[in-house]
Protein backbone atom coordinates (compact mmCIF):
# COMPACT_ATOMS: atom_id res chain seq x y z
CA UNK A 1 0.00 0.00 0.00
CA UNK A 2 3.17 2.61 0.53
CA UNK A 3 4.48 1.24 -2.42
CA UNK A 4 1.67 1.90 -4.12
CA UNK A 5 1.22 5.43 -2.41
CA UNK A 6 4.67 6.00 -3.13
CA UNK A 7 4.53 5.40 -7.22
CA UNK A 8 1.34 7.59 -7.06
CA UNK A 9 2.97 10.43 -5.70
CA UNK A 10 5.56 9.85 -7.47
CA UNK A 11 3.54 10.20 -10.61
CA UNK A 12 1.51 12.61 -9.58
CA UNK A 13 4.34 15.04 -8.69
CA UNK A 14 5.66 14.76 -12.73
CA UNK A 15 2.75 16.00 -14.15
CA UNK A 16 0.71 18.41 -11.52
CA UNK A 17 3.48 20.91 -11.63
CA UNK A 18 3.97 21.04 -15.11
CA UNK A 19 -0.05 21.69 -15.50
CA UNK A 20 -0.47 24.30 -12.71
CA UNK A 21 2.65 26.73 -14.48
CA UNK A 22 1.20 26.86 -17.66
CA UNK A 23 -2.01 27.01 -15.85
CA UNK A 24 -3.88 24.38 -17.69
CA UNK A 25 -6.74 24.24 -15.49
CA UNK A 26 -9.14 22.40 -17.14
CA UNK A 27 -6.68 19.69 -17.66
CA UNK A 28 -5.63 19.62 -14.36
CA UNK A 29 -9.16 19.14 -13.47
CA UNK A 30 -9.58 16.08 -15.26
CA UNK A 31 -6.44 14.69 -14.41
CA UNK A 32 -7.09 14.99 -10.65
CA UNK A 33 -10.58 13.29 -11.47
CA UNK A 34 -9.56 10.91 -13.32
CA UNK A 35 -6.13 10.18 -11.04
CA UNK A 36 -8.35 10.14 -7.67
CA UNK A 37 -10.34 6.88 -9.32
CA UNK A 38 -7.44 5.08 -10.46
CA UNK A 39 -5.88 5.85 -6.90
CA UNK A 40 -9.13 4.45 -5.46
CA UNK A 41 -9.31 1.26 -7.73
CA UNK A 42 -5.69 0.73 -6.97
CA UNK A 43 -5.96 0.84 -3.37
CA UNK A 44 -9.19 -1.30 -3.19
CA UNK A 45 -7.21 -3.77 -5.46
CA UNK A 46 -4.27 -3.72 -3.14
CA UNK A 47 -6.75 -3.75 -0.16
CA UNK A 48 -8.34 -6.79 -1.09
CA UNK A 49 -11.53 -5.33 -1.58
CA UNK A 50 -12.09 -4.39 -5.54
CA UNK A 51 -14.88 -2.68 -6.67
CA UNK A 52 -17.79 -4.30 -8.48
CA UNK A 53 -16.56 -4.96 -12.33
CA UNK A 54 -18.40 -2.45 -14.32
CA UNK A 55 -18.18 -5.31 -16.97
CA UNK A 56 -20.09 -7.54 -14.77
CA UNK A 57 -22.87 -4.22 -14.03
CA UNK A 58 -23.30 -3.80 -18.06
CA UNK A 59 -23.79 -7.79 -18.39
CA UNK A 60 -26.35 -7.75 -15.42
CA UNK A 61 -28.45 -4.92 -16.96
CA UNK A 62 -28.41 -6.46 -20.53
CA UNK A 63 -28.94 -9.99 -19.44
CA UNK A 64 -31.42 -10.09 -16.61
CA UNK A 65 -32.95 -6.29 -16.61
CA UNK A 66 -33.44 -5.94 -20.45
CA UNK A 67 -33.08 -9.93 -20.94
CA UNK A 68 -31.22 -9.20 -24.07
CA UNK A 69 -28.85 -11.75 -25.75
CA UNK A 70 -28.69 -15.16 -27.37
CA UNK A 71 -30.08 -18.36 -25.49
CA UNK A 72 -26.76 -20.63 -24.08
CA UNK B 1 -8.70 17.85 -32.27
CA UNK B 2 -5.57 17.72 -34.37
CA UNK B 3 -2.64 19.63 -32.67
CA UNK B 4 -1.14 20.60 -36.38
CA UNK B 5 1.47 18.68 -36.05
CA UNK B 6 0.79 14.98 -35.77
CA UNK B 7 -0.34 13.67 -39.44
CA UNK B 8 -1.05 10.45 -40.54
CA UNK B 9 -1.27 8.84 -44.37
CA UNK B 10 -4.18 7.27 -45.56
CA UNK B 11 -1.73 3.89 -45.86
CA UNK B 12 -0.46 4.13 -42.90
CA UNK B 13 -4.52 4.28 -41.85
CA UNK B 14 -4.99 1.20 -44.01
CA UNK B 15 -2.51 -1.03 -43.09
CA UNK B 16 -3.52 0.20 -39.41
CA UNK B 17 -6.96 -1.25 -39.73
CA UNK B 18 -5.58 -4.50 -41.07
CA UNK B 19 -3.68 -4.86 -38.02
CA UNK B 20 -6.53 -3.90 -35.68
CA UNK B 21 -8.47 -6.60 -36.91
CA UNK B 22 -5.60 -9.39 -37.12
CA UNK B 23 -5.37 -8.64 -33.30
CA UNK B 24 -8.83 -10.68 -32.96
CA UNK B 25 -7.03 -14.25 -33.34
CA UNK B 26 -7.24 -14.54 -30.01
CA UNK B 27 -11.25 -14.02 -29.99
CA UNK B 28 -11.50 -16.57 -32.51
CA UNK B 29 -13.21 -18.93 -29.62
CA UNK B 30 -16.19 -17.09 -29.24
CA UNK B 31 -17.12 -18.00 -32.84
CA UNK B 32 -15.94 -21.85 -32.38
CA UNK B 33 -18.52 -21.89 -29.23
CA UNK B 34 -21.07 -21.17 -31.35
CA UNK B 35 -20.48 -21.96 -35.29
CA UNK B 36 -17.87 -24.78 -34.63
CA UNK B 37 -16.63 -25.95 -38.23
CA UNK B 38 -18.51 -23.36 -40.12
CA UNK B 39 -16.84 -20.58 -38.10
CA UNK B 40 -15.02 -19.73 -41.82
CA UNK B 41 -18.85 -19.14 -43.05
CA UNK B 42 -19.87 -16.65 -40.29
CA UNK B 43 -16.36 -14.88 -41.07
CA UNK B 44 -16.93 -14.14 -44.80
CA UNK B 45 -20.38 -13.28 -44.35
CA UNK B 46 -19.49 -10.98 -41.41
CA UNK B 47 -16.92 -9.14 -43.77
CA UNK B 48 -19.42 -8.24 -46.17
CA UNK B 49 -21.50 -6.75 -43.66
CA UNK B 50 -19.03 -4.96 -41.85
CA UNK B 51 -18.44 -3.33 -45.37
CA UNK B 52 -21.79 -2.20 -45.06
CA UNK B 53 -21.76 -1.36 -41.81
CA UNK B 54 -18.37 0.77 -41.82
CA UNK B 55 -19.93 2.93 -44.99
CA UNK B 56 -21.66 4.64 -42.05
CA UNK B 57 -18.89 5.93 -40.75
CA UNK B 58 -17.30 6.68 -44.39
CA UNK B 59 -20.03 8.78 -44.87
CA UNK B 60 -20.03 10.64 -41.69
CA UNK B 61 -16.26 11.45 -42.29
CA UNK B 62 -17.60 12.58 -45.15
CA UNK B 63 -19.87 14.94 -44.29
CA UNK B 64 -17.30 16.36 -41.28
CA UNK B 65 -14.28 16.02 -42.66
CA UNK B 66 -11.16 16.63 -40.06
CA UNK B 67 -13.72 15.49 -37.17
CA UNK B 68 -13.69 12.39 -34.93
CA UNK B 69 -16.67 10.63 -34.40
CA UNK B 70 -17.14 12.78 -30.75
CA UNK B 71 -16.78 16.19 -32.42
CA UNK B 72 -19.23 15.03 -34.92
CA UNK B 73 -21.98 14.03 -32.08
CA UNK B 74 -21.37 17.56 -30.87
CA UNK B 75 -21.77 19.16 -34.01
CA UNK B 76 -24.60 17.09 -34.98
CA UNK B 77 -27.00 16.94 -31.75
CA UNK B 78 -25.19 19.95 -29.58
CA UNK B 79 -23.46 20.63 -26.90
CA UNK B 80 -25.56 18.78 -24.25
CA UNK B 81 -26.97 15.41 -26.25
CA UNK B 82 -23.62 15.49 -28.18
CA UNK B 83 -21.46 15.29 -24.86
CA UNK B 84 -23.98 12.73 -23.42
CA UNK B 85 -23.12 10.96 -26.81
CA UNK B 86 -19.62 11.67 -26.33
CA UNK B 87 -19.65 10.05 -22.71
CA UNK B 88 -21.06 6.56 -24.38
CA UNK B 89 -18.22 6.55 -26.65
CA UNK B 90 -15.35 6.81 -24.10
CA UNK B 91 -16.87 4.22 -21.81
CA UNK B 92 -16.88 2.07 -25.13
CA UNK B 93 -13.29 2.52 -26.08
CA UNK B 94 -12.27 2.55 -22.38
CA UNK B 95 -14.14 -0.88 -21.91
CA UNK B 96 -12.65 -2.65 -25.23
CA UNK B 97 -9.54 -1.20 -23.84
CA UNK B 98 -10.09 -3.38 -20.60
CA UNK B 99 -11.39 -6.06 -22.32
CA UNK B 100 -8.73 -7.01 -24.84
CA UNK B 101 -6.23 -5.96 -21.91
CA UNK B 102 -7.66 -8.60 -19.88
CA UNK B 103 -7.41 -11.11 -22.71
CA UNK B 104 -3.73 -10.29 -22.79
CA UNK B 105 -3.31 -11.24 -19.15
CA UNK B 106 -5.85 -14.66 -19.02
CA UNK B 107 -3.64 -15.81 -21.75
CA UNK B 108 -0.40 -15.05 -20.63
CA UNK B 109 -0.94 -15.92 -17.48
CA UNK B 110 -2.63 -19.06 -18.47
CA UNK B 111 -0.30 -20.68 -21.24
CA UNK B 112 2.99 -18.81 -21.22
CA UNK B 113 3.74 -17.55 -17.35
CA UNK B 114 1.25 -19.15 -14.78
CA UNK B 115 3.77 -18.29 -12.06
CA UNK B 116 4.04 -14.71 -12.88
CA UNK B 117 1.22 -12.57 -10.94
CA UNK B 118 -1.35 -11.11 -13.18
CA UNK B 119 -0.67 -7.53 -11.91
CA UNK B 120 2.74 -7.66 -13.75
CA UNK B 121 1.84 -8.82 -16.40
CA UNK B 122 -0.73 -6.25 -16.94
CA UNK B 123 1.14 -3.88 -15.62
CA UNK B 124 3.70 -4.15 -18.04
CA UNK B 125 1.40 -4.32 -21.05
CA UNK B 126 -0.19 -1.54 -20.10
CA UNK B 127 2.95 0.55 -19.71
CA UNK B 128 4.19 0.44 -23.21
CA UNK B 129 0.65 0.60 -24.66
CA UNK B 130 0.24 4.42 -22.53
CA UNK B 131 3.87 4.76 -23.66
CA UNK B 132 2.80 3.95 -27.16
CA UNK B 133 0.01 6.80 -26.89
CA UNK B 134 1.76 9.55 -25.51
CA UNK B 135 4.28 9.72 -27.80
CA UNK B 136 1.51 10.32 -30.10
CA UNK B 137 -0.95 8.85 -32.98
CA UNK B 138 1.62 8.95 -35.58
CA UNK B 139 4.55 6.44 -33.49
CA UNK B 140 1.19 4.20 -33.29
CA UNK B 141 -0.05 4.15 -36.72
CA UNK B 142 3.83 4.41 -38.16
CA UNK B 143 3.93 0.30 -36.96
CA UNK B 144 0.81 -0.47 -38.58
CA UNK B 145 2.53 -1.91 -41.59
CA UNK B 146 5.19 -3.82 -39.67
CA UNK B 147 2.99 -5.62 -37.42
CA UNK B 148 0.76 -6.34 -40.46
CA UNK B 149 3.63 -7.72 -42.63
CA UNK B 150 4.35 -9.59 -39.39
CA UNK B 151 0.98 -11.14 -38.49
CA UNK B 152 0.29 -12.55 -41.98
CA UNK B 153 3.87 -13.80 -42.23
CA UNK B 154 3.85 -16.15 -39.12
CA UNK B 155 0.01 -16.96 -40.32
CA UNK B 156 2.01 -17.63 -43.48
CA UNK B 157 4.73 -20.00 -42.29
CA UNK B 158 2.20 -21.92 -39.84
CA UNK B 159 0.04 -22.73 -42.71
CA UNK B 160 2.86 -24.26 -43.91
CA UNK B 161 4.26 -26.12 -41.13
CA UNK B 162 0.68 -27.61 -40.48
CA UNK B 163 -0.41 -28.15 -43.97
CA UNK B 164 0.63 -32.03 -43.08
CA UNK B 165 -2.27 -31.80 -40.69
CA UNK B 166 -4.58 -30.37 -42.16
CA UNK B 167 -7.63 -32.03 -43.26
CA UNK B 168 -10.26 -30.14 -45.11
CA UNK B 169 -12.88 -32.59 -44.59
CA UNK B 170 -13.37 -31.12 -41.13
CA UNK B 171 -14.83 -27.92 -42.86
CA UNK B 172 -17.45 -30.16 -43.86
CA UNK B 173 -20.63 -30.78 -43.27
CA UNK B 174 -22.15 -26.80 -43.89
CA UNK B 175 -25.32 -25.30 -43.32
CA UNK B 176 -26.44 -28.08 -40.91
CA UNK B 177 -26.71 -26.03 -37.77
CA UNK B 178 -29.66 -23.94 -36.91
CA UNK B 179 -30.88 -20.80 -38.64
CA UNK B 180 -30.01 -18.79 -35.17
CA UNK B 181 -26.65 -20.36 -34.51
CA UNK B 182 -25.69 -18.53 -38.03
CA UNK B 183 -27.63 -15.25 -36.79
CA UNK B 184 -25.63 -15.37 -33.75
CA UNK B 185 -21.88 -16.11 -35.24
CA UNK B 186 -22.25 -13.66 -37.75
CA UNK B 187 -23.21 -10.55 -35.07
CA UNK B 188 -20.65 -11.76 -33.35
CA UNK B 189 -18.02 -11.77 -35.94
CA UNK B 190 -19.45 -8.39 -37.35
CA UNK B 191 -19.33 -6.39 -34.10
CA UNK B 192 -16.53 -7.94 -32.07
CA UNK B 193 -13.49 -8.04 -34.73
CA UNK B 194 -14.65 -5.75 -38.01
CA UNK B 195 -16.89 -3.25 -36.13
CA UNK B 196 -14.96 -2.07 -33.34
CA UNK B 197 -12.42 -0.03 -35.84
CA UNK B 198 -15.32 2.73 -34.67
CA UNK B 199 -12.27 3.53 -32.95
CA UNK B 200 -10.20 4.88 -35.91
CA UNK B 201 -13.19 7.10 -35.87
CA UNK B 202 -11.20 9.06 -33.28
CA UNK B 203 -8.03 8.93 -35.52
CA UNK B 204 -9.52 10.60 -38.71
CA UNK B 205 -8.61 14.26 -37.78
CA UNK B 206 -5.09 13.31 -37.96
CA UNK B 207 -5.66 11.56 -41.80
CA UNK B 208 -3.72 13.75 -44.01
CA UNK B 209 -6.08 12.97 -47.22
CA UNK B 210 -9.82 13.17 -46.31
CA UNK B 211 -10.71 11.55 -48.97
CA UNK B 212 -8.70 8.46 -49.19
CA UNK B 213 -10.19 7.44 -45.39
CA UNK B 214 -12.64 5.25 -46.93
CA UNK B 215 -10.61 3.33 -49.46
CA UNK B 216 -8.22 3.00 -46.92
CA UNK B 217 -10.90 1.42 -43.93
CA UNK B 218 -12.32 -0.83 -47.10
CA UNK B 219 -9.14 -2.24 -48.04
CA UNK B 220 -7.74 -2.40 -44.31
CA UNK B 221 -10.62 -4.64 -43.38
CA UNK B 222 -10.26 -6.99 -46.42
CA UNK B 223 -6.55 -8.04 -45.34
CA UNK B 224 -7.74 -8.27 -41.69
CA UNK B 225 -10.57 -10.19 -42.65
CA UNK B 226 -8.39 -12.70 -45.50
CA UNK B 227 -6.11 -13.11 -41.99
CA UNK B 228 -9.18 -14.01 -39.72
CA UNK B 229 -10.57 -16.41 -42.77
CA UNK B 230 -6.98 -18.08 -43.01
CA UNK B 231 -6.82 -18.63 -39.33
CA UNK B 232 -9.88 -20.20 -38.94
CA UNK B 233 -10.21 -22.48 -42.07
CA UNK B 234 -6.71 -23.06 -40.16
CA UNK B 235 -7.72 -23.92 -36.76
CA UNK B 236 -10.63 -25.87 -37.96
CA UNK B 237 -8.66 -28.10 -40.56
CA UNK B 238 -6.46 -29.16 -38.15
CA UNK B 239 -8.41 -29.48 -35.18
CA UNK B 240 -11.73 -30.96 -36.59
CA UNK B 241 -13.93 -32.00 -33.75
CA UNK B 242 -11.62 -30.27 -31.08
CA UNK B 243 -12.18 -26.71 -32.21
CA UNK B 244 -15.54 -26.32 -30.29
CA UNK B 245 -13.75 -27.98 -27.00
CA UNK B 246 -10.24 -25.62 -26.59
CA UNK B 247 -9.96 -22.37 -25.15
CA UNK B 248 -7.71 -20.71 -27.46
CA UNK B 249 -7.55 -22.94 -30.76
CA UNK B 250 -5.14 -20.88 -32.33
CA UNK B 251 -2.83 -21.48 -29.91
CA UNK B 252 -3.93 -24.92 -29.11
CA UNK B 253 -3.21 -25.54 -33.25
CA UNK B 254 0.81 -24.03 -33.11
CA UNK B 255 1.34 -26.90 -30.16
CA UNK B 256 0.83 -29.40 -32.88
CA UNK B 257 3.62 -28.56 -34.93
CA UNK B 258 6.37 -30.59 -35.08
CA UNK B 259 8.53 -31.34 -37.92
CA UNK B 260 11.02 -34.27 -37.98
CA UNK B 261 10.99 -33.18 -33.97
CA UNK B 262 13.23 -30.65 -34.62
CA UNK B 263 11.08 -27.36 -35.32
CA UNK B 264 8.49 -27.87 -32.40
CA UNK B 265 7.58 -25.54 -29.63
CA UNK B 266 6.32 -22.25 -32.20
CA UNK B 267 3.39 -21.39 -29.73
CA UNK B 268 6.21 -19.34 -28.13
CA UNK B 269 6.10 -17.24 -31.86
CA UNK B 270 2.46 -17.18 -32.02
CA UNK B 271 2.38 -15.93 -28.62
CA UNK B 272 4.90 -13.27 -29.14
CA UNK B 273 3.07 -12.33 -32.76
CA UNK B 274 -0.25 -11.96 -30.58
CA UNK B 275 1.07 -9.77 -27.84
CA UNK B 276 1.97 -7.37 -30.94
CA UNK B 277 -0.79 -7.39 -32.21
CA UNK B 278 -3.28 -6.72 -29.54
CA UNK B 279 -0.48 -4.03 -28.01
CA UNK B 280 -1.64 -2.55 -31.33
CA UNK B 281 -5.14 -3.20 -30.81
CA UNK B 282 -4.83 -1.59 -26.84
CA UNK B 283 -2.62 1.16 -28.04
CA UNK B 284 -5.42 2.63 -30.59
CA UNK B 285 -8.19 1.78 -27.84
CA UNK B 286 -6.17 3.76 -25.09
CA UNK B 287 -5.73 6.76 -27.69
CA UNK B 288 -9.46 6.49 -28.81
CA UNK B 289 -10.35 6.79 -25.33
CA UNK B 290 -7.89 9.70 -24.22
CA UNK B 291 -8.55 11.44 -26.76
CA UNK B 292 -12.56 11.36 -26.60
CA UNK B 293 -12.35 12.29 -23.06
CA UNK B 294 -9.87 15.55 -24.26
CA UNK B 295 -12.48 16.15 -26.79
CA UNK B 296 -15.30 16.15 -24.95
CA UNK B 297 -14.10 18.51 -22.35
CA UNK B 298 -12.30 20.66 -24.25
CA UNK B 299 -8.98 20.03 -23.08
CA UNK B 300 -6.21 20.76 -25.07
CA UNK B 301 -3.39 18.41 -24.82
CA UNK B 302 -4.67 14.83 -24.40
CA UNK B 303 -1.29 13.29 -23.00
CA UNK B 304 -1.78 14.12 -19.18
CA UNK B 305 -4.64 11.84 -19.17
CA UNK B 306 -2.99 8.72 -20.58
CA UNK B 307 -1.62 7.90 -17.21
CA UNK B 308 -4.68 7.51 -15.17
CA UNK B 309 -6.75 6.11 -18.00
CA UNK B 310 -4.25 3.03 -18.02
CA UNK B 311 -4.00 2.83 -14.41
CA UNK B 312 -7.67 2.29 -14.58
CA UNK B 313 -7.52 -0.15 -17.05
CA UNK B 314 -4.96 -2.05 -15.56
CA UNK B 315 -7.42 -2.17 -12.29
CA UNK B 316 -10.56 -3.37 -13.47
CA UNK B 317 -8.86 -5.76 -16.22
CA UNK B 318 -7.30 -7.63 -13.09
CA UNK B 319 -10.69 -8.81 -13.02
CA UNK B 320 -13.44 -7.90 -15.13
CA UNK B 321 -15.44 -11.22 -15.03
CA UNK B 322 -15.43 -14.35 -12.53
CA UNK B 323 -14.36 -16.50 -14.25
CA UNK B 324 -13.41 -17.76 -18.09
CA UNK B 325 -16.50 -19.04 -18.76
CA UNK B 326 -18.17 -15.71 -17.66
CA UNK B 327 -15.73 -14.21 -20.27
CA UNK B 328 -16.35 -16.75 -22.80
CA UNK B 329 -20.30 -16.08 -22.18
CA UNK B 330 -19.58 -12.19 -22.65
CA UNK B 331 -18.38 -12.81 -25.85
CA UNK B 332 -20.31 -14.86 -27.52
CA UNK B 333 -24.25 -13.84 -25.90
CA UNK B 334 -23.51 -10.18 -24.81
CA UNK B 335 -20.94 -8.30 -26.35
CA UNK B 336 -22.50 -8.39 -29.35
CA UNK B 337 -25.49 -6.55 -28.30
CA UNK B 338 -23.78 -4.44 -26.14
CA UNK B 339 -21.29 -3.23 -29.42
CA UNK B 340 -23.96 -3.05 -31.42
CA UNK B 341 -25.35 0.25 -29.50
CA UNK B 342 -21.78 1.87 -29.83
CA UNK B 343 -20.81 0.20 -33.19
CA UNK B 344 -24.02 0.51 -34.86
CA UNK B 345 -27.24 2.29 -33.48
CA UNK B 346 -25.62 5.71 -31.97
CA UNK B 347 -23.33 5.80 -35.43
CA UNK B 348 -26.65 5.32 -37.74
CA UNK B 349 -28.52 7.60 -35.79
CA UNK B 350 -25.67 10.47 -35.65
CA UNK B 351 -25.67 9.79 -39.61
CA UNK B 352 -29.51 10.27 -40.13
CA UNK B 353 -29.02 13.36 -38.03
CA UNK B 354 -26.65 14.69 -39.64
CA UNK B 355 -28.09 14.37 -43.51
CA UNK B 356 -31.21 15.56 -42.50
CA UNK B 357 -28.97 18.77 -40.81
CA UNK B 358 -27.12 18.83 -44.57
CA UNK B 359 -31.03 19.16 -46.03
CA UNK B 360 -31.95 22.52 -43.69
CA UNK B 361 -29.79 25.32 -45.00
CA UNK B 362 -28.21 27.37 -41.87
CA UNK B 363 -27.08 30.98 -42.64
CA UNK B 364 -23.56 32.14 -41.33
CA UNK B 365 -22.08 28.58 -41.11
CA UNK B 366 -19.92 26.82 -43.51
CA UNK B 367 -22.38 24.12 -45.87
CA UNK B 368 -21.41 20.80 -45.10
CA UNK B 369 -19.14 19.22 -48.14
Amino acid sequence: MILLLAVFAVIALSEVPTLIREKRWRELIAFSALYGLALFYASSLTLGAPPPSPIRLIMYFIKDVLHIGYTG
Amino acid sequence: MNNGKEQILSAQLMFSVGCFIQSSTLLTSFIADVAGNEAWIAVIASYGLSMLLVRMYVKLAKLYPGKSIVQISEAVFGPVLGKILSCFYIWFFFSLAILNTSDVGFFVNNFIMPETPKMAILLMFIFVCAWAVRRGVETIMRYGQLFLIMGFSVVGLFCILLFKDMSFDNLMPVFAMPVMKYVQSIHIVTIIPFCEILAFTMVFPYVKDQEKIGRSLYIGMTLGAIHLLVVVLRDISVLGPVYTHVTAPSFQVTRLINIGNVITRMEFFYEVAVNILIFFKVSVLLFAAVLAVAQTFHIKSYRSLVIPIAVLVICISMAPFISAAESGFWGSNIAPFYSAFFEIILPFFTLIAALIRSMIPEEGEAGLK
